[in-house]
């Protein structure tokens, strides 16, 4: 049974990508971030809640995946183990942020700030309408509200709700049991749920 | 909280994203008619959910694939043979790393440690040598003598000053 899942994924493209990749086939990893690069980089987004960062650990990250090309063996779909290194890289950055005690301000990760695409599209606040503005409120009340979930929570939620991965995906990703997901995702709900309510959004 | 109630709310998350199989949601949709505490965290918990599918979907992200291969090819250019000599050894098993390490470390460790030793500790054993020779000598004999009659000390001591007179 085991032989044959590995042989399910043996012939899956992205592993056999892999495969040439790892036998120093360099050029074999372009379609390979091409395919991806917007997924790592939605997912880092979505869990930082700034585009800051985000071009930079998506480089970092698809550097590690080639760096483990030479001993990757699939155990799983190809995007799961993706989603694993995107996931550890994730909260490795936390973890250095919060170690260096480099806190930005809040109001300083969401839209609101220069950079920010949305915000240079929508102009000043007077002269958008109602509904465009509070659509930009609603927006940035929702990334504080995930930016300040526990990072296991956050991560499982951004997993679920915005990169459509099953639960038992998830469990492959964050390397626990189905019931631990259902736990971490009822947690992170409620925990919205909350913080929105604080700012009467629901 | 009663164990139905727990048992739903464990479930209310895939319930909102149709993710249940048919019989479970079912059971789930008549649990709700019939309880209001679990129909009230249900209709609080799906607008969180409505709300959190109101962020955009997708960001205009840049095409990172070319600064990726650069790097790559950076990467690559430094030093390879120190990079393949890490490559090498993050594949071997720590503790046989380890343990190689030990044994290499065995031999020079103690050529130094004994060398340093001498090193630092000679004046000290030259003045502990000069301390028990001023103090053999003037421990004086009749100290032992004290000891009481038939006891194992006053035994000991007069055989051996019967051995020395002997000689």
């Amino acid at each position: 049974m085991v032989k044959e899942n590995k042989d399910k994924y043996l012939s899956d493209p992205d592993n056999e990508l892999m495969k040439r990749i790892g036998s120093g086939e360099i050029a074999a990893f372009k379609p390979l971030v091409e395919k991806y690069q917007r997924m790592v980089m939605a997912t880092i987004y979505r869990y930082t809640g700034s585009s800051h960062d985000v071009e930079d650990l998506a480089q970092e990250i698809f550097f590690k995946v080639f760096k483990a090309a030479k001993r990757y063996t699939p155990q799983a779909k190809f995007s799961t183990w993706l989603y694993r290194i995107v996931a550890n890289h994730c909260f490795n950055y936390r973890r250095s942020q919060k170690r260096d005690a480099i806190v930005t301000s809040l109001d300083h990760s969401f839209p609101g700030r220069e950079d920010e695409p949305s915000l240079q599209l929508a102009g000043p606040k007077e002269k958008q309408p109602e509904n465009q503005v509070q659509q930009q409120e609603l927006e940035t009340a929702l990334r504080r509200a995930i930016s300040e979930l526990p990072d296991r929570q956050r991560m499982a939620i951004v997993l679920y709700r915005f990169e459509g991965l099953s639960y038992k995906e998830i469990t492959k990703v964050l390397g626990c049991s189905l019931s631990s997901v259902e736990s971490l995702l009822f947690r992170a709900m409620t925990n919205l749920k909350e913080k929105l309510k604080k700012l009467d959004f629901t | 909280m009663k164990r139905p109630c727990k048992k739903v709310k464990k479930n209310l998350i895939a319930f909102l994203n149709h993710q249940l199989e048919e019989g479970k949601a079912k059971e789930i949709e008549q649990h709700l008619n019939s309880c209001s505490l679990c129909k009230k965290e249900e209709e609080e918990l799906r607008l969180t959910w409505n709300l959190l599918g109101r962020l955009p979907i997708d960001k205009d992200f840049p095409d990172i694939s070319n600064g990726v291969l650069e790097r790559i090819n950076r990467e690559g250019q430094k030093s390879p043979f120190f990079q393949g000599l890490i490559e090498k050894i993050t594949l071997i098993p720590a503790p046989a790393f380890s343990l190689l390490i030990f044994f290499l470390a065995i031999p020079p460790g103690t050529l130094l440690g004994k060398n340093l030793y001498f090193a630092l500790s000679g004046s000290y054993h030259a003045s502990l040598r000069e301390t028990q020779i001023v103090y053999a000598e003037e421990l004086p004999l009749d100290v032992f003598g004290d000891f009481p009659g038939q006891s194992l000390g006053n035994i000991y001591v007069n055989l051996v000053s019967e051995s020395s007179e002997e000689e």
